[in-house]
């Protein structure tokens, strides 16, 4: 968990701001305490983004879309690939770190913020060596062909929950990396010490600058974030509430959104149903990461 | 004077509010039609209409929708010459180039043929399971159309909604609303459901009143930046799901190479055509500099072969715009180009008649992309030739601007051209040619709007993912049921 404060403290503080190349010295603003759930242990000090490093995060991105989008497929796959094998090699210590945040216990981070994770890399590397560049169509009362492409739609601002950080942060990477969008990345600042362990991750696997930067600030920077005319799209999980503001902001500005949010989903028990089968198939869902999931029953 | 209703709600007409709308003749400035005008109460009950026909229509097996369909396409060849007629009397359109109305037969026949490419049902597996995965309608589509393409505006939102499951609610466009209420008699004689397709006339109240409204899941749209940007704020409270067809500056860039008396004539065809009311026109032009006095003549010429005249009269070849603001609008822009110093090379800001709302087909040369007429959708007849002195800068400078709808290259070097085309930022763009194929994905990026319509990809907006986890056993059974053919979802009874 994380709460705000002004305070000087003697934990450390950890940077906000990661460029796409480094994460950048604090400019002194507010921070954010992240206590570790299970123990009110405090693990340190994160320096929040504010609208002034919004240049720092969603320039680099802009530029390096240029080159990002015209990467080869088979290159964008075997940068993706490289990233699932180097998330691999740290899920452990990003799952321990995800419990450490946000107390889900570390059977279900491995499995989600570690396997699952890495997993969405390479499922998405795997998908795209399957897309077809272009498709050519006879262009019927015409002479010639018409040639259609699936073009990525530019730089991505992915904003993520801290409920399950790993999934819904690759989630939305995975595939716009993929696509050849390049991605401005704003975790929940719960997750920041996640996110530093990511963009090791992110070196370790050679990914070129600026395709990957991240904003850790809250829900003011949010704002500010998906106001920029730069961001093509927002992807966003989280609340219904948030959800709606994010529509209409991005909408005012005929940008795209990719909203995934809040859920009450029903279980309908027939009456021909094998309770001792439901009885077991429920209690996981419903419960589950302490029923912090957005499709609990 | 005509009389027509403008409210069309569960199969009956209704007389609406005690508003109507007068349509003017452009062509001669006569009032000849009147149309009653919705209420939002009016609204609400098409919504609810819509909405209770939709638990049924999304059931009816994809052959049955598609048999309507057909039916109608022929009853739309049955009344053209009406529709047609209607068209030229309300939006000034000649009838010259209106007899086809503008290729609506070719839009039926597309969407008929691509919705059975749709893949409605698959199924998924990995190492943890496997899914259904089913892609069914929304539910209510709102469709808000512009005036100055009748019937085809309409047809590309009602027919995608009815194909796919989903049922609609139309909103002509006030200065153009009788096409609409014709469709109406013609789908309903094609043996369509009551409530599958609801009808409210009015402005920008009942199109506002749509947008906000609970009961409606999505919003195709046709129509200027401005309100699109309006509706997907209004509509994102909601959740709608949007489709925005919106303004365009597109640029045509005409390679050095290219052979100038091939290429005039498909930039006079797309920047002068429907009188420039065209959101996809070619109207800005970039040329090298060392040839554009030859193309600047070619385009004059053009433009001074043009035959103003009223649309039903058969030598005119150019119509008049369709009211008395657009037609002030548009020589407002004129008088702009000159005031910021483009050279007046065809046309101008007289007015080529004394009766109906006419501008001269115009061609500036010497225009610089950041004035105004170049900037600014004019939506009449006004060609912009912008000279450049590399290719390079003419791309930048095509880009330079809010909008990214459609576009065009020429060259001798087909190759070359593609490759120019595909640095634009556009949905479209034409190698060679101003037009674009009816089966290809077409709309904006940028200012110009969200989603694709035609094609396959235009049934994509209509269409939502449903995810089923299912047991193993029932694979087969709904591996025979996916497939393109699959697009009902059969009750059983």
């Amino acid at each position: 968990m994380a709460t705000n404060s002004n305070q000087a403290s003697h934990h450390p503080v950890i940077s906000g701001v990661y460029d796409g190349t480094s994460w950048l010295e604090s400019n002194g603003g507010e921070t954010s305490t992240l206590v570790n759930p299970s123990t009110e242990e405090i693990l340190c000090e994160v320096a929040l983004a504010t609208a002034a490093n919004l240049d720092a995060v969603v320039a680099p991105a802009t530029v390096a879309f240029t080159s990002w989008s015209q990467t080869p497929f088979a290159e964008r796959a075997e940068h993706l690939h490289r990233i699932a094998r180097a998330w691999q090699k740290s899920g452990e210590e990003i799952a321990q770190s995800v419990s450490r945040e946000m107390g889900m216990p570390i059977t279900i981070s491995r499995l989600s913020n570690w396997q699952a994770s890495a997993r969405n890399f390479s499922y998405y590397a795997d998908l795209l060596l399957t897309q077809a560049q272009e498709n050519i169509r006879p262009a019927e009362s015409f002479d010639g062909e018409t040639h259609v492409f699936a073009n990525p739609v530019g730089v991505v601002a992915a904003i993520a929950p801290w409920n399950f950080p790993g999934v819904l942060m690759t989630s939305k990477l995975a595939p716009a990396l993929a696509a050849g969008c390049t991605v401005v990345l704003k975790p929940a600042v719960e997750n920041a010490l996640t996110a530093h362990l990511m963009t090791a991750v992110f070196e370790e696997a050679g990914l070129p600058p600026g395709v990957v930067t991240i904003a850790i600030g809250g829900a003011e920077f949010g704002q500010e974030l998906v106001k920029d005319e730069r961001i093509a799209l927002v992807a966003f999980t989280g609340s219904t509430a948030v959800g709606r503001n994010i529509g209409a902001i991005v909408g005012e500005r005929l940008g795209l959104t990719n909203l995934e949010l809040g859920g009450k989903s029903a279980a309908v028990v027939l009456d021909d149903a094998d309770m001792d089968v439901v009885a077991v198939g429920l209690p996981p869902l419903a419960f589950r990461n302490s029923g912090q999931t957005c499709f609990a029953q | 004077m005509e009389k027509f209703s403008g409210v069309y709600i569960d199969g009956v007409w209704r007389s609406g509010s005690t508003d109507v709308i007068t349509v003017v003749d452009p062509s001669t400035e006569v009032s000849w039609a009147q149309i009653g005008v919705a209420t939002r109460s009016d609204v609400d009950d098409a919504v609810r209409s819509a909405d209770n026909a939709f638990r049924t229509w999304a059931q009816v097996p994809l052959d049955r929708r598609i048999a309507i369909v057909q039916r109608f396409t022929e009853l739309v060849r049955e009344h053209t010459d009406e529709l047609v007629r209607i068209r030229c009397r309300s939006m000034g359109s000649p009838i010259t180039s209106s007899k086809t109305l503008s290729n609506s037969n070719g839009l039926l026949e597309m969407y008929l043929e691509t919705v059975q490419q749709v893949q409605f049902g698959q199924v998924r597996s990995d190492q943890h399971g496997s899914a259904y995965i089913m892609r069914r309608p929304i539910g209510v589509v709102a469709g808000i159309v512009p005036w100055n393409v009748p019937v085809r505006n309409e047809l590309k939102k009602i027919i995608p909604s009815l194909l796919t499951g989903n049922t609609c609610v139309l909103k002509p466009s006030p200065e153009s609303p009788l096409t609409g209420a014709r469709l109406m008699d013609l789908f309903a004689e094609a043996g369509l459901p009551p409530g599958v397709l609801n009808l409210v006339t009015g402005g920008a109240d009942i199109g506002e009143a749509l947008v906000t409204h609970p009961g409606v899941r999505k919003i195709a749209f046709t129509g200027s930046t401005a309100t699109g940007a309006r509706i997907a704020e209004l509509a994102a409270p909601t959740f709608k799901r949007i489709q925005l067809e919106l303004g365009g500056k597109s640029a045509a860039i005409v390679l050095p190479d290219a052979n100038m008396s091939d290429v005039a004539p498909n930039l006079l065809a797309f920047g002068f055509g429907n009188s420039g009311q065209i959101c996809a026109s070619l109207t800005r032009v970039f040329v090298d500099r060392r040839y554009q006095e030859e193309l600047g003549d070619l385009l004059a010429e053009g433009a001074k072969r043009h035959v103003l005249g009223p649309a039903l009269d058969p030598s005119t070849t150019l119509g008049p715009l369709v009211s008395k603001r657009q037609q002030e609008r548009v020589l407002g822009y004129i008088q702009q180009g000159i005031d910021e110093g483009a050279t007046l090379r065809a046309g101008g800001v007289n007015k080529p008649r004394d009766t109906g709302w006419f501008v001269e087909p115009t061609v500036f040369l010497n225009v610089n992309n950041s004035m105004t007429i170049a900037q600014e959708e004019i939506f009449g007849p006004v060609i912009s030739v912008i000279p450049y002195d590399t290719v390079e800068e003419a791309i930048r400078e095509a880009n330079n601007s809010q909008y990214g709808l459609h576009g065009a290259v020429f060259s001798e070097d087909a190759e070359y051209a593609l490759n120019v085309a595909m640095q634009l930022e556009t949905g479209t763009c034409a190698i060679n040619s101003f037009d674009l194929p009816i089966n290809a994905p077409f709309g904006g990026v940028k200012g110009s709007g969200i989603g694709r319509e035609n094609g396959l990809e235009g049934f994509d907006s209509y269409l939502e993912y449903h995810s089923y986890k299912i047991p193993e056993g029932m694979i087969p059974q709904l591996q025979a049921d996916s497939g393109p053919q699959y697009g009902g979802e059969s009750n059983g009874d």
